[in-house]
C-alpha cells in the first residue's frame, strides 16, 4: 500500500502531466496553424553579391541572409545561410528559400534549409541559366516563426555589379501571399468535344493535372484519385469542380485518345492536348517540367514529368499546389476551402 | 472423406518437395498483390504487392515474369525535384525479417505490351526469381483502380466546353 503522501506525490504528478499535454497540444495546435504570410521589406541598398542582408522582424530581432561565395554563382552549387540575431525569442521553424525571376518564370526554384540551431539554418542550392543575359531575381527567405509565415523577399540582379533592382513592391507583397513563382494563367487546348479554356471555368475550381496517356504509373494514380475525389463530392459541390487533364505527350496522346482514357477514371475528366509549343507554354506557366526520355526497341517512349497537380480558383488565379500522390479527400478539402462566389467567404464583413 | 484425405496428402505432397525447391522463396510472403485494371488503349500496366520477408538474410527479387504481358520489369520512380522519374531497377530487396512495399509511384513490377486488354479480377500469375535462383509464385488479382468511384455517372462536363 502506498503511504498518503505518496499518494498525494503521484496525483500532483499526474495532474502536472495532464497540465503539460494540454499546453504542448495547445502550442503544437498553434504551430500547425498556417496563417497567409506577413512579407516584410529587407533594409534597403543591400547588394547580396557583395554581403549578408538583413531585415527586421516583427519581434525586433534582425534576420541576416547570406548567399556564398561572393559574387553568388550560375548553375555552381551556393550555400544559403539564414540567422536570427542572439536575443531571445521563438525558435526558427521550417526555413525555405525560393527563387523567382522578377518579370520572368524560371520554374519552381525552392531550398529548404536545414536547422543547426534554433536561431541558424543553412542549405544548398542553385540559380538555374538564364539565356537572355541580365535578369533581376528575388529571393524570398519563408520561414515560419511562433506558427505564422514570414516572408522576406531580397532583390538581386544577375549581374553582380548591377544596381540592386527596386525592393518588393505592393505587387510582389500579393505575389508573395500566393505561392511565388508559379503564376499559372490561361490557356486554351483542344479536347474532344472542341476548344477548352481555363477562362470558362471561372466561378469554379480546376484542379490541373499534367500527364500523358502511355504513362505507366504515375499519371494513372493521379487520375484515379482524381476519380475518386469527384466521387466523393455531392452532386452539388461537383458542378463547381472541373477536373483538366493536360497531355505532355502531343505527339502520340490525340484528343479522341484523352476522352477514351480519362473516362476511365471518371467520365466528368476532361483531357486536352495541343501542338507541342502550346503544351510547352502551358507547361512553363505552371511550372511544369516534362522531359521526352529515349524510345525502347519497340518505339515506346515514357515522358517524365512533374508530378504534383495544381488547384486553380473560382478568380482563375493558382490557389494551391497538389504533391503526388493525391489523396482523395485531402484534395476534396482544399477543394472545400477554396472560396466560391457565391460562398459566405467571398461576402464583405 | 476419403477423397478429401487424398486430395490434401496430394496437395501436401506437392507443396513439401515445392518449399524443398524453393530456397529463400519460402522465407518469403506476399500480401495483397494486385495488377492494376489498365485503361482503355493502353498497353502497359504495373502489379504491386508487399513482400515480407521471415528469414534472417536479405533476400533480393531480381527477375519478374507473367504471361499477359510481353515484358516484364522491375521498377523504382525516383522523386528529381518534383518530376518523378520511372527506371528500370536490377533488383528490390527486402531486409531481413523486413518488409517491402511494392505501391503506385514507388517500386513495381511493370507489365509492358500487354498481349491482350485485361480484365477486372482476372487472376494474374506472377513468378519472382530470387537472387539464389529460387522462385516464389504469386496469383495478383487485377483491380481497378477507380473502384472508389461510381461506375456509372452523368455526361458531366458537357456543358463546360466551347463550341
Amino acid at each position: 500500500m502506498l503511504s498518503p503522501s505518496r499518494r498525494l506525490l503521484l496525483d500532483a504528478v499526474l495532474i502536472l502531466s495532464l497540465i503539460l499535454i494540454v499546453v504542448a497540444g495547445y502550442r503544437y495546435a498553434n504551430s500547425q496553424r498556417t496563417e497567409a504570410g506577413d512579407t516584410l521589406i529587407p533594409e534597403a541598398n543591400c547588394n547580396l553579391h557583395h554581403s549578408a542582408c538583413a531585415a527586421v522582424l516583427p519581434d525586433g530581432r534582425r534576420l541576416t541572409f547570406n548567399i556564398t561565395p561572393h559574387p553568388i554563382p550560375v548553375v555552381q552549387p551556393m550555400q544559403l545561410e539564414v540567422r536570427l540575431d542572439g536575443k531571445a525569442g521563438a525558435p526558427l521553424g521550417k526555413v525555405e528559400v525560393d527563387f523567382a525571376g522578377k518579370s520572368m518564370n524560371m520554374g519552381f526554384n525552392r531550398v529548404t534549409l536545414t536547422p543547426v540551431d534554433g536561431n541558424h539554418a543553412k542549405g544548398e542550392g542553385n540559380l538555374p541559366v538564364c539565356v537572355t543575359g541580365r535578369m533581376d531575381w528575388i529571393a524570398t527567405v519563408l520561414l515560419e516563426l511562433d506558427g505564422k509565415r514570414i516572408n522576406v523577399p531580397f532583390p538581386f540582379s544577375s549581374d553582380p555589379e548591377a544596381p540592386v533592382p527596386e525592393a518588393a513592391t505592393a505587387d510582389d507583397k500579393v505575389a508573395a501571399a500566393r505561392p511565388p513563382t508559379l503564376p499559372g494563367g490561361d490557356f486554351t487546348l483542344l479536347s474532344a468535344a472542341g476548344p477548352v479554356s481555363l477562362q470558362d471555368y471561372r466561378g469554379r475550381v480546376v484542379w490541373l493535372i499534367f500527364g500523358y496517356t502511355y504513362c505507366p504509373d504515375i499519371c494513372p494514380t493521379s487520375l484515379a484519385a482524381a476519380g475518386q475525389m469527384l466521387a466523393s463530392l455531392s452532386p452539388a459541390e461537383r458542378k463547381n469542380v472541373q477536373v483538366i487533364f493536360v497531355s505532355v505527350d502531343p505527339e502520340r496522346d490525340t484528343p479522341a485518345r484523352l476522352k477514351e482514357y480519362t473516362r476511365f477514371f471518371h467520365p466528368a475528366i476532361i483531357g486536352v492536348t495541343g501542338g507541342a509549343e502550346q503544351i510547352a507554354a502551358v507547361a512553363k506557366h505552371y511550372g511544369v517540367i516534362h522531359t521526352r526520355q529515349p524510345a525502347d526497341t519497340h518505339g515506346n517512349y515514357a515522358v517524365d514529368h512533374t508530378a504534383s497537380s495544381f488547384l486553380i480558383g473560382a478568380d482563375g488565379l493558382l490557389a494551391d499546389k497538389v504533391g503526388h500522390p493525391p489523396i482523395p479527400a485531402e484534395v476534396a478539402a482544399k477543394i472545400r476551402a477554396l472560396p466560391l462566389p457565391s460562398s459566405p467567404e467571398r461576402k464583405a464583413p | 472423406m476419403t477423397r478429401f484425405l487424398r486430395t490434401g496428402l496430394v496437395s501436401l505432397t506437392v507443396l513439401t518437395s515445392a518449399c524443398a525447391l524453393a530456397g529463400a522463396a519460402d522465407k518469403l510472403s506476399v500480401a495483397d498483390p494486385y495488377v492494376r485494371l489498365n485503361p482503355p488503349g493502353t498497353r502497359v500496366t504495373a502489379a504491386y504487392m508487399v513482400l515480407k520477408n521471415a528469414g534472417d538474410k536479405d533476400i533480393k527479387v531480381t527477375k519478374a515474369a507473367n504471361p499477359t504481358s510481353k515484358l516484364t520489369e522491375l521498377h523504382n520512380h525516383f522523386n528529381e525535384g518534383g518530376v518523378m522519374k520511372m527506371r528500370q531497377v536490377p533488383a528490390i530487396e527486402v531486409k531481413a525479417k523486413g518488409e517491402t512495399a511494392l505501391q503506385p509511384s514507388g517500386l513495381h513490377v511493370m507489365m509492358i505490351d500487354l498481349k491482350e486488354a485485361l480484365k477486372e479480377g482476372q487472376i494474374v500469375p506472377i513468378t519472382l526469381t530470387l537472387d539464389d535462383g529460387s522462385e516464389k509464385k504469386v496469383d495478383a488479382v487485377v483491380k481497378n483502380p477507380t473502384a472508389a468511384a461510381p461506375a456509372k455517372n452523368e455526361h458531366a462536363g458537357h456543358d463546360m466546353h466551347k463550341h
